[in-house]
């Protein structure tokens, strides 16, 4: 793209190299700034960090474990270490920056959460949290997304938090966001938006990444304590990135760690069917940031495609774009047939059943076995316990046609 | 070809109609004929939107409109081709694009000032760029028209005092786009304090659904802008091209007998 480093100019607070920014409509433009503010204060207070602290250990249960999966281990034939968010409270890494946004809007006397939710672990993660602060709570959710996730939806609703389908597009995860940002729109001045990964405009993404950067402070010292020695390689899956750049953070200055981002290319990269946004999309502009997009060639957004509702996006963070282009991160994908013999694979030898996001992670280091430098770091972003149905659905369907499986 | 200037006709005291028409909406051969329609009918300029598939400030209405004319394959050239047309043999009516910012810079900066220039577009409206990052589009550009909502802080208002813009775009209510009934009395003191600050033209847009209340709007600004409320007029409307002319006629006289202030 031509000329875009003007947009690195110090001038524009929040930008990755060329990528991030505040492209948002000029009612957007005040309430960026306020929260710009209070997220300075908040950290700047150690009673801020004192609280989140304490939520962290006690609501959710950090640090989580750092697991040498040992059967796994021998398959990929290096030390694979998981970094287990999948035992965080509400079952991923969203809750992290749940509770972080959380606090901040309580600082910011915010009566009303709205967030927009994927898979639904970040829907499921924001009721939790609104459920904990006594905050009224709605969550935008993709119609299709409602369907793949029956269960999240009425854990969501369990905790007092009201559903809200999104209906334009494509009904996933970008139409979510869409709804999401509408909401705040129109009602920015008593309402705290949410958001769930390391997208959006400046804030949110520097935002959310510092409250998940704890993943990789966390797994950067059990590497040092347990092993006496970094891992060689840190791999996480990519949809907006959040769950990848809180892992990446912190080995960003270890020249020694090579960082993978893996993302979702659903039936496969030569269809039109993925998320490759990285691998295949272009930098523009979607949900108020600067960065790379599944686009046409007359800037409409595509719809992207995978089986995970968590990766199904079409944007992707700016600071992704940032690292991709400087060459510190590698980015690749894998297939939802990966994702799913990765998730069974997984199953079987460690009894862990993934989300199908992290089962993009797994895959891209089954993929690579025999051929990887060791240890491996994967983070284990989620549980798998909301795909079974998803699961079923599929294996059903490729078992009728008797595919062989990959792993087994 | 030179426009007729937003000012020279506000300086003469009229109160303007600023129809906004989603390109290839309701049908992709329809843009040309509606925007001879709309100016028969009275329209002083016209806001034509590029269709895009992820319209943040819009409301449902705008949405389906969007949806609807990308799903007919209606295509960026198809707009410019329009646009081209109209311009061409109607100098007195300016016309201005409305853009999401993606689909300009998906153009190129080469490729958006030739067009923007050959179809002859007085001004962009682009609603999700900032200021700051306004170079992204390139130079050799029509003047960008500025955005105040009703949280805009004075000191950016100021900032436009004598800035030349042609006119400035007021959002009138805190929301996306989309009729409304009523008109809140900060809307009016909104619009009658955003002109005194900024001493451009201001036109007010969002949520003008009926000729009453553009005529409140208009009383303490230059005039209004009206989009959801045309495009649900043209919804399913048999004769789409006497229906935006039935639609707007009403809005035109309205505005004629509104007092000046």
């Amino acid at each position: 793209m031509p000329d875009l480093l003007t947009l690195s100019e110090p001038a524009i607070a929040g930008t990755f190299g060329p990528y991030g920014g505040r492209f948002v409509p000029e009612v957007l433009s005040r309430p960026l700034e306020d929260l710009a503010v209070a997220y300075a204060e908040a950290v700047a207070d150690p009673a801020f960090h004192a609280e989140l602290g304490a939520l962290l250990a006690h609501y959710t249960g950090r640090p989580t474990p750092l697991d040498l999966a040992p059967r796994l281990s021998d398959r990929v034939g290096v030390p694979v270490l998981l970094k287990r968010e999948d035992l965080n409270h509400t079952g991923a890494h969203k809750i992290n920056n749940t509770l972080g946004q959380i606090l901040l809007a309580r600082r910011m006397g915010k009566r009303r959460i709205i967030a927009e939710t994927g898979a639904g672990q970040h829907g499921v993660a924001t009721a939790a949290a609104a459920a904990r602060f006594g905050i009224a709570c709605e969550i935008h959710m993709g119609e299709e997304d409602m369907r793949r996730q029956r269960l999240n939806v009425r854990r969501m609703e369990l905790m007092g938090a009201r559903v809200i389908p999104a209906r334009t597009g494509s009904r996933t995860l970008k139409d979510a966001v869409n709804e999401a940002i509408r909401d705040w729109v129109a009602h920015a001045e008593d309402t705290f938006y949410l958001i769930g990964s390391v997208v959006g405009p400046d804030p949110y993404p520097r935002m959310v990444r510092d409250f998940q950067s704890v993943i990789g402070r966390e797994a950067r010292a059990q590497c040092l304590a347990q092993l006496g020695r970094l891992p060689a390689l840190g791999v996480a899956c990519i949809g907006g990135g959040s769950n990848a750049m809180g892992l990446f953070h912190a080995f960003l200055g270890d020249a020694e760690v090579d960082l993978v981002g893996v993302e979702a290319a659903g039936a496969g990269l030569e269809t039109d069917r993925h998320a490759a946004t990285l691998t295949l999309g272009r930098p523009g502009v979607l949900h108020g940031s600067y960065s790379y997009l599944l686009q046409d060639d007359e800037g409409q957004v595509m719809e992207a495609h995978s089986i995970s509702a968590g990766l199904d996006y079409p944007g992707v963070g700016p600071e992704h774009a940032f690292l991709k282009d400087t060459g510190r991160v590698r980015y690749t994908s894998a297939t939802d047939a990966e994702a799913l013999a990765a998730f069974e694979l997984l199953s079987r030898l460690e009894g862990i059943i993934p989300a199908f996001e992290s089962s993009h992670a797994l895959a891209q280091v089954l993929r690579d076995a025999g051929r990887l430098p060791g240890p491996v770091l994967v983070c284990l972003s989620g549980r798998g316990d909301k795909d079974l149905e998803e699961y079923l659905l599929r294996r059903g369907a490729t078992e009728e046609r008797d595919a062989p499986r990959l792993y087994c | 070809m030179r426009h007729a200037s937003i000012a020279e006709k506000t300086g003469q005291g009229r109160k303007l109609l600023a129809p906004f028409l989603c390109a290839g909406f309701p049908e992709p051969g329809l843009t040309l004929p509606l925007m001879e329609a709309l100016a028969e009918a009275g329209a002083d300029l016209i806001e034509v939107g590029l269709p895009y598939s992820d319209p943040l400030a819009d409301g449902p209405v705008l949405q389906a409109a969007a949806q609807r004319a990308l799903r007919a394959d209606h295509r960026l050239a198809d707009t410019f081709a329009a646009l081209r047309a109209f311009t061409g043999s109607h100098p007195e009516v300016p016309v201005f694009l409305m853009s999401y910012a993606n689909p300009l810079l998906a153009l190129g900066p080469e490729r958006l000032a030739r067009e923007v220039a050959a179809a002859g577009v007085a001004g962009l409206i682009v609603p999700d760029l900032p200021q700051a990052a306004e170079r992204l589009l390139g130079p050799d550009l029509p003047p960008r028209i500025p955005f105040a909502t009703l949280t805009t802080p004075s000191e950016r208002l100021e900032a436009l005092r004598g800035s030349g813009a042609p006119f400035l775009y007021a959002v009138s209510v805190l929301g996306v786009t989309g009729a409304r009934t009523g008109v809140e009395d900060r809307t009016l003191a909104f619009l009658a304090e955003t002109r005194r600050i900024t001493n451009l033209p201001v036109l007010a847009g969002f949520g003008v659904a009926n000729p009453a209340q553009a005529a409140a709007m208009a009383a303490v600004c230059d005039g209004v802008i009206v989009g959801s409320a045309l495009a649900q007029a043209l919804e399913g409307a048999a004769d789409p091209v006497a229906a935006a002319r039935a639609f707007l006629e009403p809005f035109r006289a309205a505005l004629v007998e509104a007092p000046c202030s």
